[in-house]
C-alpha cells in the first residue's frame, strides 16, 4: 500500500493543526507584529519617548501626535511603541517562570503524592497566604532592584495557581491505564510525566497562562510605581496606565492607548492559547 | 519433571495488603501460581477477589508485601530497579478498557512505537517498519497509523493495545479482562486474534477474566480465586467437568446455558463477598458455603493435589 505514510512527529501534527485555526494564526500574527514593533521601536517611533516638551503637554490625538501627549508633553504613540519592549518581556517572562516552575511542581506533587506532595502543597499555601504585593516587594528588596528580579518576583507569586491546577489534573490522569502501560514498557517517571501526564493536563494551564499575561503586566506596573521595578522615565504600559489615571476625566486618551496595547497583547496571546489548546487535543481537531 | 523445566513464571506465598485507614485490605493472601511456557492460564473470580491485583504484582506495577516471584529462574522481587527494567520488557499487558489504555494525545503509531523508543530497539527506520508489521498482524490498515484513538471503535482500539503489547516480543502477556469491555461479536474476533498470535509467536498468557465461557474457550489451565486466595486450580477440562471446590461448583452452575434441554436447576451462592479488610477465619468461603462445618470455621484448609488438580477444601465434592 502507501509506503510513504510516515509517523508524524507529535509537534509537527500539533503545528499542522494550529495552522488550520484562523483565529489562532491571527493571534500569532498580532503577537509577532507587536514583537517586531518592540524590536524596531527606534526606527518606528516619531519622537523620543522620554523627551519632555512642556509646550506640547496634554494635547489630544492629532496628526503631529497620533495618540496625543501626556502631562510632560511626551508623545504617547512613541511611548506605546517603546513600552512594548519592557511590557511584553515582563508579561511573558514572569508568566513563563510561574508556568514552568508551577506546572513541574504540581505535576510531580500529584504524581508522586505522599510526603513530597504534602510538603510542596504546604509551601504553596504559604505563598498564597502572603499578599502578592508584599511578597513581590520582599523578593525584589531581598534580591536587589532590577527588571529581572521584578519578573522573578511576579513569577514566584503566581506559582501556586499553576501548581494547584496542574496537581488537580494530574491526580485524575495518573491512574489512567495508558500510564500503567507506559510504566510496564519501562518508561521512567520523568518520561511518563513529560510525555503522557503534562500533555494531557495542558489545556487549563495554557488558558490560565495566556489570560494572566495582562495581569502580570499590571502587577509589574504596580511594582514600578512603588519604585522597585522599571525606573520612572522608561516607557512601560502599566506605568503609563497608572500615571494617566489622574487625567482620566479630561484626557482619557493617556490611559486608553496603553490600555488598548495591553488588551491587544492579551487578546493575541489568548487567541493563540485557544488555538494551542485545541491543537494539542486531538479530539477537538476537525 | 518435564513441567518443572517449562516453568516461565512462578510465584510463592504472595501477599499484598493495602493500608485502609487503621486497617489493612488483604487483597492477596498466600497465593502460589505457576505459569508454564506456551500455555494460557485462566484466572477467574468475582469482582474484588484480587485477580487484577495479582496481575499487577506480576507486571511489577505493585510490589508484593510478602512472597517471591521468579521469571525464567530469576527472582524479580529481589532485583534492583535497573535490573528489573531489563526483564520487564518480557512481561507485557493487555488492558481491560480500550478507551483508557491508549493515550488520547498520541497517534496509534506513536503509541505502538513508544515501547520501542523507550527501550532503544533498532533505528528509527526499523521502528517504523516494526509498527507497520504490528499493525498488519493485528489487522489495522497501515494507512490509519496517524489516526488517534478516538477515531477507532472499541475493538480496533483493543487491537492497537495488543499491537503495543507485542512490540517488545514479550514472553508473557498478562491479559487483564481484555474482552469484557467489548461487544460479544467483537469479543470473538479479539479472542481468535489472541489465539492466532499464541500459535504464531509461542506466547504465554495469564488470562484474567470473570467470564467463564471465555476462559473455558481460551485457557489450558484455570485458577479459581476467592477473596484473595486460589481455591482451586487445574486443567481446564478437568475443572469444568469435575469441580472439587464448592465455590467452583456454584460458579459453574451460574453460567447461563443456551440449550434448554441441558438446563438444570441453578444453585446460586447466597450472600455477599465478605470484606477483604476482615476476611473470615478458617476457610474463607465458609460464610457462604452450604457444606461448611465447624472445622471450616476454625482451620485453614490445606491444598490437596490429584493429578495436577489442586484444591483447598475440607469437604471436597
Amino acid at each position: 500500500m502507501n509506503r510513504t505514510v510516515k509517523n508524524e512527529s507529535y509537534f509537527m501534527s500539533v503545528w499542522n493543526e494550529f495552522r488550520k485555526n484562523r483565529a489562532a494564526v491571527m493571534g500569532m500574527s498580532i503577537l509577532f507584529a507587536i514583537i517586531v514593533v518592540a524590536i524596531f521601536a527606534d526606527f518606528l517611533a516619531p519622537y523620543d519617548p522620554i523627551e519632555q516638551v512642556y509646550a506640547d503637554a496634554l494635547q489630544g490625538p492629532s496628526t503631529a501626535h497620533w495618540f496625543g501627549t501626556d502631562e510632560f508633553g511626551r508623545d504617547i504613540f512613541s511611548r506605546v511603541l517603546y513600552g512594548a519592549r519592557v511590557s511584553l518581556l515582563v508579561g511573558v517572562v514572569s508568566v513563563a517562570i510561574a508556568c514552568v516552575i508551577g506546572s513541574l511542581l504540581g505535576a510531580s506533587a500529584g504524581y508522586f503524592g505522599g510526603g513530597y506532595d504534602a510538603v510542596v502543597m504546604r509551601c504553596m499555601d504559604v505563598l498564597l497566604a502572603i499578599p502578592s504585593l508584599l511578597l513581590n516587594l520582599s523578593i525584589v528588596s531581598a534580591l536587589g532592584k532590577s527588571v529581572f528580579n521584578m519578573m522573578l518576583a511576579v513569577g514566584v507569586s503566581n506559582i501556586p495557581r499553576y501548581c494547584r491546577i496542574m496537581r488537580a489534573s494530574v491526580l485524575q490522569i495518573k491512574n489512567a491505564e495508558y500510564v500503567d502501560a507506559a510504566r510496564i514498557t519501562g518508561a521512567s517517571h520523568m518520561l511518563i510525566i513529560i510525555r503522557h501526564i503534562i500533555p494531557n493536563c495542558l489545556a487549563p494551564i495554557i488558558v490560565q497562562a495566556t489570560l494572566s499575561v495582562g495581569s502580570a503586566i499590571i502587577a509589574c506596573a504596580g511594582l514600578s510605581f512603588l519604585g522597585v521595578g522599571v525606573p520612572a522615565p522608561t516607557p512601560e504600559w502599566g506605568a503609563m496606565l497608572s500615571n494617566g489615571k489622574d487625567f482620566l476625566r479630561h484626557n482619557a486618551y493617556i490611559t486608553i492607548f496603553p490600555g488598548l496595547a495591553i488588551m491587544l497583547t492579551v487578546l493575541s496571546l489568548n487567541l493563540m492559547g485557544d488555538g494551542l489548546r485545541d491543537a494539542f487535543d486531538p479530539k477537538l481537531r476537525r | 519433571m518435564e513441567r518443572e523445566q517449562n516453568v516461565l513464571l512462578r510465584a510463592e506465598h504472595l501477599v499484598k495488603t493495602f493500608p485502609a485507614g487503621r486497617n489493612k485490605v488483604h487483597a492477596i493472601s498466600d497465593v502460589d501460581i505457576t505459569i508454564c511456557r506456551g500455555e494460557t492460564l485462566g484466572l477467574v473470580g468475582e469482582s474484588g477477589c484480587g485477580k487484577s491485583t495479582l496481575g499487577r504484582l506480576i507486571l511489577g506495577l505493585l510490589r508484593p508485601t510478602e512472597g517471591k516471584i521468579w521469571f525464567e529462574g530469576q527472582e524479580l522481587t529481589a532485583m534492583s530497579k535497573g535490573e528489573f527494567r531489563k526483564v520487564r520488557r518480557d512481561i507485557q499487558c493487555i488492558f481491560q478498557d480500550p478507551y483508557a489504555s491508549l493515550d488520547p494525545r498520541l497517534s496509534i503509531a506513536n503509541s505502538i512505537m513508544e515501547p520501542l523508543t523507550i527501550n532503544h530497539v533498532g533505528t528509527r527506520q526499523e521502528q517504523q517498519e516494526k509498527v507497520e508489521a504490528l499493525l498488519k498482524i493485528v489487522g489495522i490498515p497501515v494507512e490509519y497509523r496517524n489516526r488517534f484513538p478516538h477515531q477507532f471503535s472499541g475493538g480496533q482500539r483493543q487491537r492497537v493495545g495488543i499491537a503495543r503489547a507485542l512490540a517488545l516480543n514479550p514472553k508473557l502477556i498478562v491479559c487483564d479482562e481484555p474482552v469484557s469491555a467489548l461487544d460479544v461479536s467483537i469479543q470473538a474476533q479479539v479472542l481468535n486474534l489472541l489465539a492466532d498470535l499464541q500459535n504464531q509467536m509461542g506466547l504465554t498468557y495469564l488470562f484474567i477474566s470473570h467470564d467463564l465461557n471465555v476462559v473455558q474457550r481460551i485457557s489450558n489451565r484455570v485458577c479459581i480465586m476467592y477473596l484473595g486466595q486460589i481455591c482451586e486450580s487445574g486443567p481446564t477440562e478437568e475443572i469444568f467437568a469435575h469441580p472439587r471446590h464448592p465455590y467452583t461448583h456454584f460458579l459453574l452452575s451460574a453460567v447461563p446455558v443456551t440449550d434448554p434441554e441441558q438446563r438444570q436447576e441453578k444453585e446460586l451462592i447466597s450472600g455477599e463477598l465478605p470484606s477483604p479488610i476482615a476476611p473470615p477465619p478458617g476457610c474463607r468461603f465458609h460464610t457462604r458455603c452450604p457444606y461448611a462445618t465447624e472445622v471450616c470455621r476454625t482451620s485453614v484448609p490445606s491444598k490437596t493435589e490429584e493429578n495436577g488438580h489442586l484444591f483447598a477444601c475440607h469437604h471436597p465434592l
